[in-house]
């Protein structure tokens, strides 16, 4: 289960990126590699995600969820970031498969 | 996958530690809820069911760690490091509550701790740390802690 | 620089040790006060350092220095508006990336800077190869390695801030926005320069960059200047949200070209810390290890806290008893049951206080609060809370004062108000033994039954009253949790220890004073006109009581509740010690149980004993909690809000009871 085949993983994921042009940070599943393209939704909130390092182009992790699903927890820029799914979603994002 | 005799030694040791915690735990909330008996006191499990629950987690951590060491994966050993590692904070807990009654009674003569002895406050929580500290002392040089450094912020 | 006199700001991000190069810096020599108009610590210091004498302000740890936060407007404004002779940004050495973000920000606001390599240690023995000289030039900014746990490099870096100060002002190298951004910079800078009184005090590149990242704070500072119009219309003709993400990513891009260059191996790897979080964040186990951890911090805390809490009983009591050996007459009185009482009931809870705050300084700076907040956050967002409003809650459960106090934690002030507001409905450890005998006396086997009840219709209470708050007093969502985890760490003993001094202090000086007021007050009350005996029906108590007493007639209580109830404003407990006074029994529990049990003489039925332990529970918190959340709201009137809701929310549920209760025959 846990080293399934990364390259199915792979071209699961960029499906599903054309099936859905909007995958969000939010419906990333743990495990997973995602490169940021944009953020959505404006004021504050939007500026805290970017000076935390989700900037488009930005690689993220996505490690895992809190035991009751919400908040999510992600690696970028080299530290550990937790977003509720609220904010999340706002994260537009291209999968890049799985893995270390 | 091959389990490592390394690891071998830790599964075992979690398994026997893990049951050991669970079914203190289970016994100290029955008695917690009124249920004593001559073995229970025998073995000085108090009435305390929140206590219990502790044991009862620590338990199911050291279990969990069994559970994945099982299935393969390495990081069952970080659970069994962090049960190890919360037996020792509750004996601390327990000394340092221990060391607060004996200030009461010896040293302050408090009328409600009066008949009280060190006894009274030795519990599953206190003794079962002893096979904590077996662990402890078994693979102490992992618990280095290599990449956590002073704090303050 | 004015006769030999520094001033030296410290930023830095949350998380980097700036708490520790503050204490490493200044010692002893500080102190905590608030910044202006807000509830946010501001922490001074001072240093004498090669003749020179140094202030050292502590701002507010921030990531950025946008107007996300009232943290951020604060560090921000004292550097642009108080200027400061120089800023020592603390860097964390084994995150660079993240934390030369706030570098970046901090050199458009024109500042003398000197960074500290803080963590140097832990990056080194990593195996991180930092090339300090390169990294140094490259930013144009001095950087001195410092290892603030041991004191490591803390005088090199003190030299260097002198030094900088020395060299007087100084432009920075600044991060290039692309063309077009640029532009428009350059645009509003002309617009700004226009303005003398603006450009004067605000550097206008700094001021137009934050016009583009559409910064309410700034865009409120141009208002009603001469140039209001000229940036408005500037400012319409730019799709600011847009330019939002590209100056970000610029900043980030900027650094992402010095780095490669000065640091071969920072790539952080598999650690200690991410092994941690497998545990303690698990899916199954990570909720009941909180739990466990939390049941062991409240064990500690209030029983650890009985012998020292039983030697200043004993104190308080000695001293009493020398007063009253003083003779009679309203001075020993006033001596012995108002000042001597009162100051009693300030420091009988200061154990407690200092134990939780001394483990929850180990908690913070393990890093292990940030995993609580991210395990309850769901929990309570439903309840319209924020993932750290769970601790101060639970600790309600021991004592409501030091629980007002942590939801410091807490940095959106709608999140904090209601958790302060709420937390009295959490039933703490004095109002227990008022349930005891009330329960024991009218419940009999189903005693533990009803406490348990109570304590649940608390919780009830406090999370219908935060939900109601929310759709109401304090509109909108929670904020935002967008949080680091910051990696595990070792608490020191030093830090934790300041942390633990500065909460006693706090506690003492702030909500002492108006304890000892209200203690003083209710001694009053109980001992006038002169020559009545202490609280007795002669006393004003005991006419305010007789007063009031129609008010109380609907819930079952007579005149000697009320005053009972009046003296449960010191401390809850005291409402048995009150109604012992009252009932001519003393202080003699069991006595006082079965008097009232006698329901045909002392007016008590189960109806009305459940409506008094309701009631005690509900109304107005007692002084210590009162004193804290003036101290912590930094309002009157939210003071006075939580008194008459509780207050009133009382009387409907102990009305409710008594009428409901009498009408299936347990009135009386």
């Amino acid at each position: 289960m846990r080293y399934t085949d990364i390259n199915s993983d792979y071209q699961k994921g960029e499906r599903m990126a054309e099936l859905r042009p909007e995958n969000t940070l939010a419906q990333v599943e743990p495990g997973t590699n995602v490169k940021v393209i944009h953020v959505k939704g404006k004021g504050a909130a939007r500026r805290r995600i970017f000076d935390m390092g989700i900037v488009p182009g930005a690689e993220v992790k996505v490690i895992r969820k809190a035991p009751m699903g919400d908040p999510i927890e992600f690696k970028v820029k080299g530290y550990n970031l937790t977003m509720r799914k609220t904010e999340a979603e706002l994260v537009v994002v291209d999968v890049l498969g799985r893995g270390e | 996958m091959a389990v490592s005799s390394e690891n071998k030694n830790k599964m075992a040791f979690a398994l026997m530690v893990g049951i050991i915690y669970i079914l203190f735990g289970i016994i100290q909330m029955i008695v917690g809820l009124g249920l004593e008996s001559g073995i229970t006191d025998a073995l000085l499990i108090p009435a305390d069911i929140f206590g219990g629950c502790v044991l009862l987690v620590i338990g199911a951590i050291f279990l969990y760690g069994y559970k994945e060491l099982k299935a393969g994966t390495n990081d069952g050993v970080a659970f069994i490091y962090f049960g190890i590692l919360l037996s020792l904070v509750f004996v601390v807990i327990y000394l340092l509550i221990m060391g607060a009654d004996a200030l009461c009674t010896y040293g302050l003569g408090m009328e409600d701790l009066e008949s009280w002895t060190p006894l009274d406050d030795v519990k599953p929580g206190l003794y079962l740390g002893i096979l904590a500290l077996m662990g402890f002392l078994a693979w102490k040089d992992k618990f280095t802690l290599r990449g956590v450094s002073k704090a303050g912020a | 620089m004015k006769d030999n006199k520094i001033t030296i700001a410290l930023t830095g991000n949350p998380n980097v040790g700036k708490t520790t190069i503050f204490n490493a810096i200044t010692g002893a020599r500080q102190h905590v006060g608030n910044w202006p108009g807000v509830t946010v610590e501001k922490k001074v210091g001072t240093r004498k350092h090669k003749g020179m004498d140094l202030e050292i302000v502590d701002l507010p740890g921030t990531y950025s220095l946008t107007a996300y936060s009232i943290d951020e407007v604060i560090a921000r404004d004292y550097i642009v508006e108080e200027k400061p002779d120089v800023v020592i940004h603390i860097v964390d050495a084994t995150n660079l990336e993240r934390n030369l973000y706030l570098t970046t920000q901090l050199m458009e606001h024109g500042a003398r800077i000197v960074i500290a390599l803080n963590m140097f240690d832990l990056s080194r023995d990593r195996g991180d190869q930092i090339d300090i000289d390169k990294l140094s030039n490259l930013l144009d900014i001095p950087i001195v390695p410092t290892v603030g746990s041991t004191g490591e490099g803390i005088e090199k870096l003190l030299d260097e801030a002198i030094e900088e100060v020395k060299k007087g002002p100084h432009h920075h190298h600044v991060v290039g926005y692309g063309k077009e951004v640029e532009r428009y910079i350059g645009e509003l800078a002309t617009i700004i320069q226009k303005d003398e009184r603006l450009s004067e005090k605000y550097p206008p590149r700094w001021m137009a960059i934050k016009l583009l990242e559409n910064d309410e704070e700034v865009l409120k500072k141009v208002k009603g200047s001469k140039i209001e119009s000229d940036i408005k219309d500037k400012l319409k003709t730019i799709d600011t949200d847009e330019l939002e993400a590209l100056m970000a990513d610029k900043r980030y891009e900027a650094i992402g070209a010095i780095l490669p260059q000065t640091c071969s191996t920072c790539v952080p790897k598999m650690s200690v810390s991410d092994m941690i979080d497998k545990v303690v964040t698990n899916k199954y186990l990570g909720i009941p290890i909180f739990l466990a951890l939390m049941w062991g911090a409240f064990e500690i805390t209030f029983t650890f806290a009985t012998p020292f809490m039983e030697i200043i009983d004993m104190g308080i009591g000695w001293l009493a008893g020398a007063v009253s050996g003083m003779g009679s007459g309203w001075l020993p009185s006033l001596l012995g049951d108002g000042i001597i009482a009162g100051v009693g009931a300030v420091l009988i809870f200061l154990p407690n206080i200092l134990i939780l705050f001394w483990l929850i300084s180990l908690l913070e700076d393990s890093g292990y609060l940030a995993r609580a907040a991210f395990i309850m956050d769901k929990l309570m967002y439903n309840l319209g809370l924020h993932g750290k409003s769970f601790i101060p809650m639970l600790m309600g459960f021991g004592c409501n004062v030091p629980a007002i106090m942590a939801t410091r934690s807490i940095e959106d002030r709608k999140d904090r108000m209601i958790t302060i507001l709420v937390n009295p409905f959490i039933s703490c450890g004095a109002r227990l033994p008022v349930y005891v005998l009330l329960a024991g006396a009218f419940f009999g086997r189903a005693a533990g039954s009803v406490i348990f009840s109570l304590y649940a219709f608390g919780i009830l209470v406090a999370i219908l009253s935060a939900m109601l708050f929310r759709k109401t007093l304090f509109k909108g969502k929670p904020s935002p949790f967008i949080m680091e985890l910051p990696p595990y760490r070792l608490p020191t003993l030093k830090t934790s220890v300041i942390h633990m001094w500065e909460r006693g202090q706090m506690y003492l000086k702030k909500a002492g004073t108006i304890i000892l007021l209200g203690v003083v007050f209710i001694w009053l009350l109980a001992s006038l006109p002169a020559g009545v005996e202490y609280g007795s029906e002669g006393s004003y108590a005991g006419v305010l009581g007789k007063v009031i007493a129609p008010i109380f007639a609907p819930l079952g209580f007579d005149w000697r509740i009320a005053v009972a109830l009046i003296f449960g404003f010191v401390a809850k407990e005291i409402v048995i010690g009150g109604l012992g006074t009252l009932y001519g029994v003393g202080e003699d529990e069991g006595a006082l149980s079965d008097t009232l049990a006698d329901s045909e003489s002392s007016g008590i039925y189960p109806a009305n004993a459940l409506g008094l332990m309701v009631f005690t529970l509900l109304y107005m918190p007692c002084i210590a909690a009162v004193g804290v959340i003036k101290k912590e709201t930094g309002s009157w009137k939210w003071t006075l809000f939580a008194l008459a809701y509780g207050t009133i929310l009382a009387w409907v549920a102990a009305f409710i009871i008594y009428q409901v209760g009498s009408a299936l025959g347990y009135g009386g």
